[in-house]
Formats: C-alpha cells, structure tokens, sequence
C-alpha cells in the first residue's frame, strides 16, 4: 500500500512556512488558521492509512489527487476555512465547505475512469462542473 | 417492474449509515448516508425493518434512520418525483437517483452527478432522521 507519509511531510513544512510569512495572512489569525488546515490534512491521511472501517478507506489515487487539491485550496483559495474530508463510501473522498445558504463540494474520484467534480448550490441554483482550477475558483468565488 | 402494490405515503423505512463521517456533530445526516454506489443497479435500498437494514452488512455500522416514503415523494427534481418502490418482501429502494458511474459520457456523468447530489441532499435533510439510541 502506497503511504504518504513525505508527500504529507513536504506539505506540513509548506503550511508553517506559510504560517511565517507576514505577508500572507493576518498574523493573530494565522496559527488557528493553519491548525484548522493540519486538522483537513491529518483526517485525509487517515482515511488512506488508518480509516475506521474498510469502507472509508481512500484509494491511493483518490489520496495523492485530493492531497493535491488540498494543497491547491489553501494555495490559492485566500481565508478560505478548511473543507470537511468526507469519505464517499466507494475509495473517493469529497470536501465540504457548508453554510446555512449554500453548498460548495469538491469531488475526488477514487479510479482513474471516475470523474472528479466541483458541486456548488445556493436557494437558486445548483450545479456540478468537472473539477479544474478555474471552476474550483469560480465556485469558491460564488460562495464568498 | 414492481409485483408488490405501491406503498403507502406513511410507510416508514430504515437504512444504516455505514461511515461515522456521514453524521454530523449536531445528528443530523450528510447526503453521502442516501449515495446511490455503484452496485445499487436499481436504487437506493430502504429496509422494513432495522434488522434488515443491518443483517447483510459486511462491517460494523454508525447509525440508523429512518426514512418517511411520503417525504421522499415530495421531493422532485426539474419536475420528475422520487419514489419508493417496493421489489422485495423485505425491500425497496429510492427510484430515480441517478448513479454518475453507470455511464462514460462525461457530460451525463456531470448531470447525473449534479442531480444525485441535490436529491442525496434533500433527502438526507427532509425525509430522513437518524433514531437515537435506546429509541
């Protein structure tokens, strides 16, 4: 079985440096910000290496693919709070970002013939896109 | 086609929820509890009774609920209605939650997907509750 563990190494130390840098975000926010962040990451890493039954268990495909967005999310997705890692159940996983007005979903499939999604829905619209950069921002964009 | 007659609006069914990560910290239930998975060829399957809904299970489980049959067929989607049907003395299942990996086109994969989350959402929300323990 594939493990992570320096991929998830290398993104640790990507966060604290984050973390340091004055200029990326607002330092009194920063520490809870990035420990929200750790708390995505270490759930994600479960569900591939430790998950509480079988049928959580992520694929190592669906775990590299959702690590990578998850990286990307926290990247280039500015203040925006850590997803809910969801297992689907089926080796995939899905992040969640929910309020009371709207729905905001990342997909990752777990072979590679499945088909990664992005899910917005607010009271007046709902809709699934294939997941790529510019709909992941265009989503995330809707529900600030 | 179902042999069984049509169920009524209060039948009550039951199903487990198989993922701990599928129940919020408030109980209330994530849509992924109602995902129709690739093997479910015919739909969503619903139980009679809580020892159905959990005797075939491979692992342990996290939850019951039950589901009202009336409040599923209040739910539609561009106009077609969800259904509960009957196809078994002691089992049924949700009709016309689309399953995104029984087909290759991309673009149906991306409509299916979209309807399958917003039913999954709205049953988990309005026709389901999770039954506390001891009830």
């Amino acid at each position: 079985m594939f493990h992570g563990g320096s991929i998830v190494a290398d993104f640790g130390l990507q966060m604290a440096q984050y973390s340091s840098s004055p200029t990326s975000f607002d330092t009194a926010l920063n520490a809870s910000f990035v420990a929200d962040w750790h708390l995505a990451l270490d759930k994600l890493v479960a569900l591939q290496s430790n998950p509480d039954v079988e049928d959580a268990r992520v694929t190592d495909l669906a775990f590299l693919r959702a690590l990578w967005w998850l990286i990307f999310t926290y990247r280039n997705v500015e203040k925006t709070d850590p997803p809910d890692v969801v297992p689907d159940g089926e080796g995939g996983v899905d992040f969640e970002w929910e309020s009371e007005q709207e729905i905001v979903s990342i997909h990752i499939a777990s072979t590679s013939e499945g088909l990664s999604t992005i899910y917005y829905q607010n009271a007046n619209e709902h809709k699934a896109m294939k997941l790529t950069k510019a709909n992941l921002r265009e989503a995330v964009s809707k529900a600030m | 086609m179902s042999n069984f007659p049509a169920l009524d609006c209060q039948q009550i069914l039951f199903r487990a929820v198989l993922l701990k990560d599928w129940i919020r910290p408030d109980r209330s239930i994530k849509w992924q509890a109602f995902k129709r998975f690739r093997k479910d060829y015919d739909g969503v399957s619903l139980f009679f009774s809580r020892q159905g809904a959990v005797e075939n299970l491979r692992e342990p489980y996290f939850g019951l609920m039950s589901v009202h049959v009336g409040r599923i067929r209040e739910i539609n989607l561009q106009g077609i209605p969800l259904d509960v049907i009957r196809n078994e003395p002691e089992h049924a299942y949700i009709h016309e939650v689309p399953c995104p990996d029984h087909i290759d086109d991309e673009d149906e994969k991306l409509r299916r997907t979209e309807a399958m989350r917003y039913l999954c959402d709205r049953i988990a929300k309005e026709a389901a509750r999770l039954i506390p323990e001891g009830e």
